[in-house]
């Protein structure tokens, strides 16, 4: 599935530029159309070791209106998280009706991460994928939109920037999750992970969107994009496109 | 399903206090277990109104560990959390491991009774059942003990219990009013909880119908099939791993990150 990606997809960071405020301008008009009609949003990204999910998670949220949204970074359980069972800490923060919870990695960690690092059990792995599924589906049935982004780079790519880190601290963002160039050497098994991962979780109430990842700037494009068309179509095309929206209405002229 | 139910069944005093007495002491034994082997523990007590759920769970905790265990009085959702789907109260109510939680009233009753006024569609209704069916399982997944126990009434029993209750406590009018409305559509009651015992009785979490007549058999049912289940699921004392506070789970792992 991964290999049909071109990852060669590029954007200049000036055709970027150009296009943003557009569509920061219209994400924030859905935004406060899916708060006003009280639709639940759920953003998650996974991704590849420096495959930029925090770049992403930057770059969508800068389009929101903070008291709408929660940014959650999910990182290993904590002791007190394994005394309940695994889904229990993600239940605890599903978005309220109208709010927006943008997920930097997530539920996926189990059936990727704890099962490569042979952190769980087999049984322990192979079970997530149907709590994986009944979850999103009580929360798309409930009403949430789920969005699901995963963020694609090569092998080459990935060394390349897990290095730049190395010579260039104010990169270093790039590696902050610890124990990156350890996974970076289980690639194979990852890659393994993550196709059986994307397949099995492809539900047509929470679909996937691989993004190419190699330019940051189409990055960041698709997944903006993406985000607007699923707000868009989850509230039936109702909300009239930025451009209108912006526009002051013509002063009527007292003479008509 | 509920009209086989035998409701005939009944205890005489003195057999009640010697069950009673055994089965408490058991009960006692095994929450130490429980504390011991750290699973966690669900019970989960529905029935009709008046069918004395509240008594017996002062029953049930009456010589517990009152830090092992907590009680949950489930009647209605509170307002902000019917902003979520409807099982994140419950996700958050878990026991921890090595805890007991009762709950008295549970994710079954907002189900029911949307089911019983007709508020949601039949589909609605199944996917209720579903998820609940999918909680539950996750529940059994992780090592939680989980009880289900379906407290019966017959109807004329749940009458004289009503009048009783409207002539001498001092309770407001609402609820007996309430209370009465519900009575009266007795024969919707019956269908849709057979349904719902029907559907959400799994291999998991089976449900254990309760004859609630008389309250000396309820009590001693309850608390003996409560045992049944713990001393089945939980390791006996003198087993090597049942000694160790630590869960066996995470025992390794923990052990490995350090390295």
């Amino acid at each position: 599935m991964l290999e049909n990606i071109d990852l060669k997809k590029s954007l200049s960071q000036e055709d970027y530029r150009e296009e943003y405020p557009h569509l920061k301008q219209r994400l924030s008009t859905l935004q406060s159309a899916c708060a006003a009609q009280g639709i639940p949003v759920i953003i998650l990204f996974e991704g590849w070791d420096a495959a930029g999910t925090n770049a992403a998670v930057e770059a969508l949220s800068a389009c929101f209106d903070p008291h709408g949204f929660t940014a959650h970074s999910i990182g290993e359980p904590k002791k007190q998280d394994r005394r309940y069972p695994w889904m229990r800490r993600f239940w605890l923060v599903v978005p309220h009706r109208g709010a927006i919870a943008i997920f930097d990695r997530s539920w996926y960690r189990r059936v990727l991460d704890d099962r490569v690092l042979k952190r769980v059990s087999y049984e322990e792995w192979r079970k997530g994928f149907r709590d994986i599924v009944d979850f999103e589906q009580a929360l798309a049935e409930d009403g949430t939109l789920i969005i699901k982004f995963f963020l694609h780079i090569g092998h080459k790519e990935q060394k390349r920037r897990l290095k730049l880190t190395k010579s260039k601290p104010s990169q270093a963002w790039q590696d902050r999750r610890p124990g990156a160039k350890k996974r970076h050497k289980k690639y194979d098994q990852y890659l393994v992970a993550i196709e059986e991962a994307l397949e099995r979780t492809e539900t047509p109430w929470a679909p996937w969107t691989i993004v190419a990842a190699t330019s940051r700037w189409h990055m960041q494009k698709t997944i903006l994009e993406t985000a607007a068309g699923r707000l868009d179509r989850a509230l039936g095309g109702t909300v009239p496109t930025g451009d209108q929206f912006t526009q002051a209405p013509e002063p009527e002229s007292p003479d008509a | 399903m509920l009209d086989t139910v035998d409701l005939s069944v009944s205890l005489d005093q003195e057999t009640y206090l010697d069950e009673m007495e055994h089965e408490q002491t058991r009960l006692k034994r095994l929450a130490g277990q429980v504390d011991k082997q750290q699973r966690p523990v669900v019970a989960v007590f529905e029935g009709w109104d008046d069918s004395a759920k509240g008594s017996i769970i002062r029953h049930v905790t009456e010589h517990l560990d009152p830090t092992g265990f907590t009680v949950h009085a489930i009647s209605f959702l509170p307002p902000d959390e019917i902003n979520h789907p409807h099982l994140v109260p419950f996700w958050e109510r878990l026991p921890e491991q090595g805890y007991i939680a009762l709950f008295d009233g549970s994710w079954y009753t907002h189900p029911l009774i949307e089911n019983i006024k007709g508020r949601c569609s039949p589909e609605e209704q199944e996917r209720a059942y579903r998820e609940i069916n999918a909680f539950e399982r996750q529940l059994v997944d992780f090592g939680t003990v989980v009880c289900k126990f379906w407290l019966h009434t017959g109807r004329d029993v749940q009458l004289r219990r009503l009048e009783d209750r409207e002539q001498r406590s001092g309770e407001s009018r609402s609820i007996i009013e309430q209370d009465w409305f519900d009575a009266a559509h007795w024969d919707d009651y019956v269908k849709a909880v057979d349904d719902l015992l029907l559907k959400t009785s799994t291999l998991n979490a089976p449900w254990v119908i309760v004859e609630g007549n008389d309250e000396y058999w309820a009590h001693v049912k309850t608390l003996e099939t409560l045992n049944r289940v713990l001393a089945g699921a939980l390791l006996k004392p003198s087993h090597p791993l049942a000694g160790s506070k630590k869960p066996k789970k995470t025992k390794n792992k923990n052990k490995k990150k350090k390295q």
